[in-house]
C-alpha cells in the first residue's frame, strides 16, 4: 500500500518538477500528463496509460522538444515498473537519461532521469548502483532542486532499508521530514518514521518524535492529522498509557473516517487498546470489523494477527473453544499468508517466465516469418533466374540447332554436288584413259593430242567447278562441250552434238550450279543411243529469261521404250538433278523446272526432250571492276 | 593347251574406243580369237546364244545393265574375265563371289596375266554369279560369301567364319565347325570384305569373327574363342583390341 503511494508521488514528484521547471509559456503536455496519465498509474492501469502515452508518441516526436521526449520515457519506464518489467523500464529510463545528458543544460531533467534510474535499480536489486545514482541525485538535487530533496531522500531510504542500513535510514527519513512541506509527504515520511521505530523497537524514541510533532502545530493538514493522531495513540497505548492513546487513536479514527481512509490496522490498533483496558466486547467488536476489511484488503499477514489478537481475546473471555478455533483461523491465515506469499512470487515468477517465453516466441515467429518470407523471395528469385536461364539457353540452343541445321543443308549440298561431280570423274577418267591408250597405241597422235586437250580442259573445270556452287554459263558450257567431244570420241562418233545460246551477250555474267546439264547429256547417250544402229544427235538450246536459263536438250536417241534397268537409271540422274534444283530453288528464291518428255507421245519421232529452267545469278562486282569469278577463259 | 582350236572369245563394252582397244590387244593373245564384240546387253545375250564363247569380257556396267545381267541370262558356260573402272561395289561383289577382275584402264600384261590364268581355271560357278550379283545390286556383302582355291570354290555363311589366319598370300579360314579351307587372296581382301562390326582383327595374321570370342585376357594379350582357342594379340593392335573390348 506505501508502495503505490510512493510510486505515485515519484510519478507526480517528477512531472511537477517538470512543470516547475517549464517557462509559463510552456505547451500544456505536461499538465496533460499529470492530469491525465498520472490517476491512470495511480490505480495501476497500466495498460490505459501505455495507450495513452503510445498515442502522443508522434506528437511528441513532431514537436521534438527534448523535455517532452524525456518526460514520456521516463513515463513509459513508470508504466514498465508498475507491470515489473524491470528491463524494458530500465531501457525507458536510460533513454532519458542519456537524452537529458545530451540536451538539458538546467540538469533537472537528468535529476529526474537519475532518481528513477536508482529506483528501478532498487527494484531490480542492483543496490550499489542504486544507492550511487540516489546520491548523485541528491547532491544535484541540493545544489538546484530543493522541493525535489524529500523525494530523493524517501528513494534513498528505501534504498539503504533494502540494503539493511538503519542509520542511513534514519538520516534520510528525518531529512526528508524536515524538508517535507507537502501534507502527503510529510505524513509518508511520519509512517515511515513510526515503522522504522517499530522496526528497531525504540517505542519510547517514537512517542518522542510524535509528541514533537504533536506539539509542532506549524504545519495541519487531515491526512498528516489523521497520521499523527494515530500513531501517537498506538504508541501510546503500547506504553501503557492506554486511556490517553485511546484518546489519540479515537481522534485519528475520527479523521480518518471523514476521509475515508480507514483501514483494517485503524481497528486492529484499536482493538488492541481496549483489550488491555479489559473492554472484550467491544475489542471482539472492532477486531471483527478489523477482520473483514483485512479480507477485503487481503492482508493475510494482518488477518492472521487479528485472529491471534481474537484468541487471546476469547482466552480472556474465557471462551476456550472459540479461542482454539480462533487460533486454528490465525494458523491457517498463517499458513495463507506464507503459501500466499510463495505462491505469489512463484506466481510472479512464472508470469515474468512466461511473459519472457511468450516475447521469445514471438522474436522467434517474427525471425521465422521473416526468414521463411526471404526464403521464399529466394525461391522466388531462383525460379525467376532458372526459368530465364532456360528460356535463353532454349532460344540459344535453338538458334545454334538452326544455325547448325542451315550450315548442315549447305553442307549437304554442296557435299552432293561435288561427290556427283566426283563419281562422273573418276568413272569417265578411268574409261577415258583407256580410250586415250587406244588412240595413242593405235598411233593417232592427233586425235589423242586433241582428246588429251579436252580431257585436262574438262578435267580442270571440273575441279574448279566442284569448289564453286555457282559457275559462269561459259565456263560451264566449255566443260559440257568438251565432255561431249570425250564423249564422241569415245563412242567412235556415234553421236553428233549442238549447242546454241540465244540472246546472251556475255556469258560470263550468268552464273549456275555445274554439272547440271551433263547428267542429262549423258543419260541421251548412254541410254538414249547405246546400241543403235543410227547416228544419235543432241541439241542444246539456251535463253535467257528475266530471271531464269530456260534450257532444252534435245535427243534423237532410244526414248523411254525400254523397261527396267535402264529407265532406273535414268531416274535415279534425273532425281538428283531434280533436288538439286530444288535446292538452288530454295537458295535463290526463285522458280525452278526439270521436265523430261518423252517424244514419241508429242511428235511421233523417237527420243527424249529435256526441258530445264535454272534461276540464275549475277556475279558480285568488286571493287577494282574485276568479277569475282576467276576461271579461266578460252 | 589345244593350238588348233583358238579359244572363242566375246568382248561387251559400251565404248568403241575402248572395245577396239581390247579387240586389238586380246588378238595379241596366243591362242585367241575375238569372234565378236558388244556394247550392249541385249546384244551380248544374243551374241553368246549365236557364238558359243568360251571366253568372256565382260564391262559390268552396261547402258542397259550389268554383267550379271548377261551372265544370269545365258545357258552356255563360259570362262568369264569382268572389267570394271573404279566402282566400289563391283570389287566388293567380286570379292564375294571370288570372281577375277580387271580395272581400266587396261594393261596389256595384266590382261595376259587374267587371260592365262582364266584359262587354266574352272568355269564360274552358278553360286559364285548369283552370289556376286546380288552383292552388286544390293550393294551390301550377302550372308554368304564364296571361298576360292585353286582347286575348289565353296559358298560359306559369314557368321559360321571363326576366324581367318593369314599367310604368305594363302588364307586360312576356320569354320566353327572345325573345318578349315586355304584360300588364294590375302587376308586384307577379306578384312576389307567383311565388316568391321562382325570382325575384329587383333593381330597382322588373324580376323576374328567377333560372334566366337569367348573371353579377353588383357595381361597375356591373348583373345581365348567359345572352343579354346587362342588368338594372339599384337602390342599393334592391343590398345584398339582393349578399346573394343572396354565398349562392351
Amino acid at each position: 500500500m506505501y508502495r503505490i503511494i510512493v510510486l505515485a508521488i515519484i510519478c507526480v514528484a517528477c512531472n511537477t518538477n517538470g512543470n516547475h521547471r517549464q517557462s509559463p509559456s510552456a505547451d500544456p503536455l505536461l499538465p496533460f500528463f499529470k492530469q491525465r496519465v498520472n490517476p491512470l498509474l495511480q490505480n495501476l492501469e497500466t495498460a490505459a496509460a501505455k495507450k495513452i502515452l503510445d498515442s502522443l508518441l508522434p506528437y511528441i516526436k513532431e514537436k521534438d522538444n527534448y523535455i517532452d521526449m524525456c518526460s514520456w520515457l521516463r513515463c513509459m519506464a513508470v508504466v514498465y515498473q508498475l507491470e515489473n518489467k524491470l528491463d524494458s523500464a530500465r531501457w525507458y529510463v536510460d533513454r532519458s537519461l542519456q537524452l537529458a545528458l545530451e540536451k538539458d543544460t538546467t540538469q533537472r531533467q537528468i535529476l529526474a532521469g537519475k532518481i528513477q534510474t536508482a529506483d528501478i535499480m532498487g527494484d531490480q536489486h542492483s543496490l550499489d548502483s542504486a544507492v550511487r545514482y540516489g546520491r548523485e541525485a541528491y547532491f544535484m538535487a541540493q545544489k538546484i532542486d530543493t522541493p525535489g530533496l524529500p523525494l530523493i531522500c524517501l528513494k534513498l531510504y528505501n534504498i539503504y532499508e533494502k540494503i539493511g542500513d538503519l542509520p542511513m535510514q534514519k538520516k534520510y527519513l528525518f531529512e526528508g521530514f524536515k524538508r517535507s512541506t507537502s501534507p502527503k509527504h510529510k505524513t509518508v515520511f511520519a509512517v515511515n518514521i513510526s515503522e522504522y521505530y517499530e522496526k528497531v523497537n525504540q517505542v519510547d524514541s517514537a512517542l518522542i518524535f510524535f509528541q514533537t510533532l504533536m506539539k509542532d502545530t506549524s504545519f495541519s493538514n487531515p491526512y498528516y492529522n489523521a497520521v499523527r493522531y494515530e500513531n501517537l495513540g498506538t504508541l501510546l497505548s503500547k506504553k501503557g498509557y492506554l486511556k490517553e492513546g485511546l484518546a489519540y487513536q479515537l481522534k485519528g479514527m475520527q479523521i480518518s473516517r471523514e476521509l475515508d481512509e480507514l483501514s483494517a490496522r485503524y481497528y486492529y490498533n484499536i482493538a488492541a487498546t481496549y483489550l488491555k483496558l479489559g473492554q472484550y466486547l467491544k475489542d471482539e467488536h472492532l477486531l471483527d470489523t478489523a477482520l473483514s476489511l483485512a479480507s477485503h484488503e487481503k492482508n493475510w499477514a494482518l488477518q492472521k494477527q487479528i485472529w491471534r489478537a481474537k484468541a487471546a481475546n476469547l482466552t480472556l473471555q474465557r471462551k476456550p473453544w472459540q479461542a482454539s478455533a480462533a487460533k486454528d483461523s490465525a494458523f491457517s491465515y498463517y499458513d495463507k499468508e506464507v503459501d500466499s506469499s510463495a505462491i505469489g512470487r512463484a506466481r510472479e515468477l512464472e508470469a515474468k517466465y512466461s511473459l519472457l517465453e511468450k516475447d521469445l516466441q514471438i522474436k522467434s515467429l517474427a525471425l521465422s516469418n521473416q526468414e521463411s518470407e526471404r526464403t521464399r523471395e529466394r525461391q522466388r528469385n531462383a525460379i525467376v533466374q532458372i526459368i530465364c536461364s532456360v528460356v535463353v539457353l532454349g532460344i540459344y540452343l535453338y538458334w545454334v540447332w538452326r544455325k547448325k541445321q542451315y550450315k548442315m543443308s549447305i553442307r549437304e549440298d554442296n557435299l552432293r554436288q561435288q561427290l556427283l561431280g566426283g563419281q562422273i570423274k573418276s568413272h569417265f577418267l578411268y574409261n577415258s584413259v583407256d580410250g586415250l591408250l587406244e588412240l595413242i597405241e593405235n598411233g593417232n597422235t592427233r586425235s589423242a593430242v586433241n582428246f588429251i586437250q579436252r580431257l585436262t580442259q574438262l578435267l580442270r573445270l571440273s575441279l574448279e567447278n566442284a569448289r564453286q556452287p555457282f559457275v559462269s554459263l561459259k565456263n560451264e558450257l566449255h566443260a559440257l562441250a568438251s565432255y561431249l567431244t570425250l564423249q564422241q570420241v569415245l563412242s567412235g562418233n556415234q553421236f553428233d552434238f549442238h549447242i546454241e545460246v540465244e540472246g546472251l551477250a556475255d556469258q560470263r555474267a550468268i552464273l549456275i550450279p555445274p554439272m547440271l546439264l551433263q547428267p542429262i547429256t549423258e543419260n541421251a547417250i548412254l541410254h538414249g543411243f547405246a546400241g543403235q544402229q543410227e547416228k544419235g544427235q543432241i541439241n542444246i538450246l539456251i535463253q535467257k529469261d528475266h530471271k531464269a536459263l530456260h534450257c532444252v536438250i534435245d535427243d534423237n536417241g532410244r526414248g523411254f521404250q525400254v523397261a527396267g534397268n535402264q529407265s532406273q537409271k535414268r531416274s535415279l540422274s534425273t532425281l538428283i538433278n531434280k533436288e538439286r534444283l530444288e535446292i538452288l530453288s530454295r537458295q535463290t528464291r526463285t522458280h525452278a523446272k526439270l521436265k523430261i518428255i518423252d517424244k514419241k507421245e508429242t511428235t511421233g519421232k523417237a527420243g527424249v526432250r529435256v526441258e530445264l529452267i535454272v534461276p540464275y545469278q549475277s556475279p558480285v562486282i568488286k571493287k577494282n571492276g574485276k568479277r569475282v569469278e576467276s576461271q579461266q577463259q578460252f | 593347251m589345244n593350238l588348233t582350236t583358238p579359244l572363242k572369245v566375246i568382248i561387251v563394252e559400251d565404248l568403241a574406243l575402248l572395245r577396239q582397244r581390247l579387240e586389238r590387244l586380246l588378238q595379241k593373245q596366243p591362242g585367241l580369237v575375238v569372234t565378236g564384240s558388244c556394247g550392249t546387253v541385249d546384244e551380248a545375250i544374243a551374241l553368246i546364244n549365236n557364238r558359243k564363247p568360251d571366253l568372256l569380257l565382260l564391262d559390268i556396267e552396261l547402258p542397259d545393265g550389268t554383267g550379271f545381267d548377261i551372265l544370269e541370262q545365258i545357258s552356255v558356260p563360259a570362262k568369264v574375265i569382268f572389267l570394271t573402272a573404279h566402282n566400289d561395289y563391283a570389287k566388293q561383289a567380286f570379292r564375294c563371289g571370288a570372281i577375277d577382275y580387271l580395272l581400266k584402264p587396261l594393261n596389256e600384261e595384266e590382261l595376259g596375266e587374267a587371260v592365262q590364268k582364266v584359262i587354266n581355271a574352272q568355269p564360274l560357278l552358278r553360286e559364285q554369279i548369283d552370289i556376286a550379283g546380288n552383292s552388286f545390286r544390293e550393294k551390301k556383302v550377302p550372308e554368304n560369301i564364296v571361298l576360292r582355291s585353286r582347286d575348289f570354290a565353296q559358298v560359306v555363311a559369314v557368321k559360321e567364319i571363326a576366324y581367318l589366319q593369314g599367310e604368305y598370300g594363302y588364307t586360312t579360314v576356320y569354320l566353327h565347325d572345325g573345318k578349315k579351307l586355304v584360300t588364294t587372296s590375302y587376308l586384307k581382301e577379306y578384312e576389307e570384305l567383311l565388316s568391321d562390326e562382325t570382325f575384329l582383327r587383333p593381330h597382322q595374321s588373324y580376323l576374328v569373327n567377333k560372334l566366337y570370342i569367348d573371353r579377353y585376357h588383357k595381361k597375356d594379350s591373348i583373345i581365348y574363342l567359345k572352343d579354346a582357342i587362342q588368338i594372339p594379340v599384337s602390342s599393334r593392335r592391343k590398345e584398339m583390341v582393349d578399346q573394343y573390348f572396354k565398349k562392351l
